[in-house]
């Protein structure tokens, strides 16, 4: 199962309203399984279970499980489970008072790391796995506000990766970003795969059918479909996959 | 082409709120003139060495304020301090540690504590806290608590406000990393709410440097005898609270005038040292 991350029978609420249906998902190692849908239908709260964001926002709970490999998150310490599923939000969020060195290494210190080596060290690979460094090695203690927003954007995986996880969760990341910035993550995410499961929320289905590896939708929080997006996007099975894709919903 | 009537009435709306502003600078003037005449016997004679010196008997002819001054700013700082501490950390466990029902309308009582006038927390000072503390006699540091304790709510409030303007996506970047609770106070909301926390703080600490009856009611009365913080003592304003309807002579009522002016110069001061700090903060990197 190695670090495969699934869903079972997940449905999500927010006080009385249910907005996630009974999802059951498999996002498998070294792949890249993109969810689509319109906007509302769920795709958000789906990532937010997977991490344990949701159940941070008052009046929110959830029913079913998450598991990473054989180990089930609802049985962890959501502290915990952060530190192994990380995210990137749909807008660009450096920390706005820290440095571009601070803000990779405070998910470093976070996992308890003190030696100043080590976090430099740290910071450094992550900021390379995101190809940043070059750009920010010699501003690396100034403010983040000079940098354009794809570069905070991808200032903001490079802080994701100093943490180490094993699953990369990113929920529309280039939604607020130029054409050009949304390829360069586009082109990260995908060289990043090889070393963790990652799941990609988007309503773009061209960059879907780009990167995925595996492709789910879902509509109203049901998903409806999934599967190689090849497959998904010329032969859907479902008659409500056709008519997203055709434009008739979204 | 005839202009647009949409256009006149907006200039007429303008005019209009512009007229709120001049009475207010009115008002600022009006009281600063009157400030002014009223000091205006001792500050022609010679305003400076008039209220130097250390003692204040006005039956003697001695109007030396420097203890005043320093009983104000003494029991100021103490208030400040003592409400900074506890209303911040309260501040902190209402908004970001306990969502619950008993939290929120906590969050309304201390509004409302805030509304209460500071002639109400003097008399519960002077007569429910004073006794209790047996060891703490009338006097600055009495006086200190008092303000702190009057100022406390509306401290929580302010700060409290601050707190929840964090931007929730930054709460989430910070969360998501797996800070802990603690964690995310100290890495997010501390650093981008210190400036409205420190704006907060001055505010309050300006409300207590002015602040008279409640003052006047805890202080005792002793005017330089001692440093000390547990001896009676007085403030600029206590002083002008207690003295100046039996200000029986032009000279003292004069020289009351000339406290109350004192004390406006030690406001502005006070002022604009404290946008200095806060402008100095906010310069640091990454301010926002």
């Amino acid at each position: 199962m190695g670090n495969t991350l699934r869903s079972e029978l997940l449905s999500a609420f927010y006080g009385k309203q249910q907005v996630l249906h009974r999802v059951t998902l498999s996002a498998p190692e070294h792949q890249v399984t993109t969810i689509i849908g319109p906007t509302g239908s769920g795709k958000t709260t789906f990532v937010r279970c997977l991490n344990r964001l949701h159940e941070t926002t008052p009046g929110a709970r959830l029913e079913g499980d998450v598991w990473l490999g054989d180990v089930n998150l609802y049985a962890l310490d959501p502290i915990i489970v952060r530190r192994k599923v990380g995210m990137v939000f749909q807008t660009p969020n450096p920390f706005p008072t820290l440095s571009i060195f601070e803000n990779v290494a405070s998910g470093v210190r976070l996992n308890g790391i003190r030696n100043k080596t080590v976090i430099s060290e740290q910071v450094e690979k992550s900021l390379r796995l995101c190809s940043l460094w070059e750009e920010v090695k010699t501003i690396l203690h100034q403010s983040v506000s000079p940098l354009t927003r794809g570069q905070q954007q991808r200032l903001c995986v490079a802080r994701a990766l100093a943490i180490e996880p094993v699953v990369l969760i990113f929920d529309e990341p280039t939604l607020t970003l130029d054409p050009l910035s949304a390829l360069r993550i586009e082109e990260l995410i995908e060289d990043l795969k090889r070393r963790y499961t990652i799941i990609l929320v988007t309503n773009n289905l061209q960059q879907a059918a780009r990167v995925a590896d595996l492709t789910a939708l879902l509509l109203n929080g049901e998903l409806v479909e999934q599967g190689p997006p090849a497959e998904l996007f010329t032969r859907p099975s479902d008659k409500r996959t056709e008519d997203y894709l055709t434009g008739r919903f979204g | 082409m005839k202009a647009p009537r949409v256009h006149a009435s907006d200039r007429l709306f303008v005019a209009f709120l512009f007229m709120f502003a001049v009475f207010l600078v009115a008002l600022f003037v009006a009281v600063g003139f009157a400030l002014f005449r009223g000091a205006w016997p001792t500050l022609i004679a010679n305003p400076v060495a008039h209220l130097a010196g250390e003692r204040w008997v006005p039956a003697q002819g001695w109007f030396g304020v420097a203890y005043f001054l320093y009983g104000t700013l003494i029991s100021s700082f103490v208030g400040m301090v003592f409400a900074s501490v506890v209303g911040v950390g309260t501040a902190l466990l209402l908004t970001q540690f306990a969502h619950t029902f008993a939290v929120k309308a906590i969050r309304a009582l201390i509004d409302v504590m805030s509304v209460i006038p500071s002639v109400v927390y003097g008399v519960w000072g002077l007569f429910a806290l004073a006794p209790w503390l047996r060891f703490m006699p009338a006097g600055l540091m009495a006086a200190g608590l008092i303000l702190g304790v009057m100022v406390l709510p509306t401290l929580i409030v302010t700060v409290g406000k601050m707190m929840d303007s964090v931007p929730q996506e930054l709460v989430d970047g910070a969360l998501a990393l797996g800070a802990t609770r603690t964690e995310k106070v100290r890495i997010i909301i501390l650093p981008y709410a210190r400036i409205g926390i420190i704006g907060a703080i001055f505010l309050c600490f300006g409300r207590a440097l002015g602040e008279a009856v409640a003052v006047a009611l805890v202080i005792g009365s002793a005017h330089g005898a001692s440093r000390s913080w547990f001896a009676p003592g007085n403030t600029l304003a206590s002083l002008i609270a207690k003295q100046f309807f039996s200000a029986d002579t032009p000279l003292l009522r004069s020289s009351l005038y000339e406290v109350g002016l004192l004390l406006a110069f030690v406001y502005t001061v006070f002022y604009i040292a404290s946008k200095l700090l806060v402008w100095r903060v906010s310069r640091r990197v990454g301010a926002v």
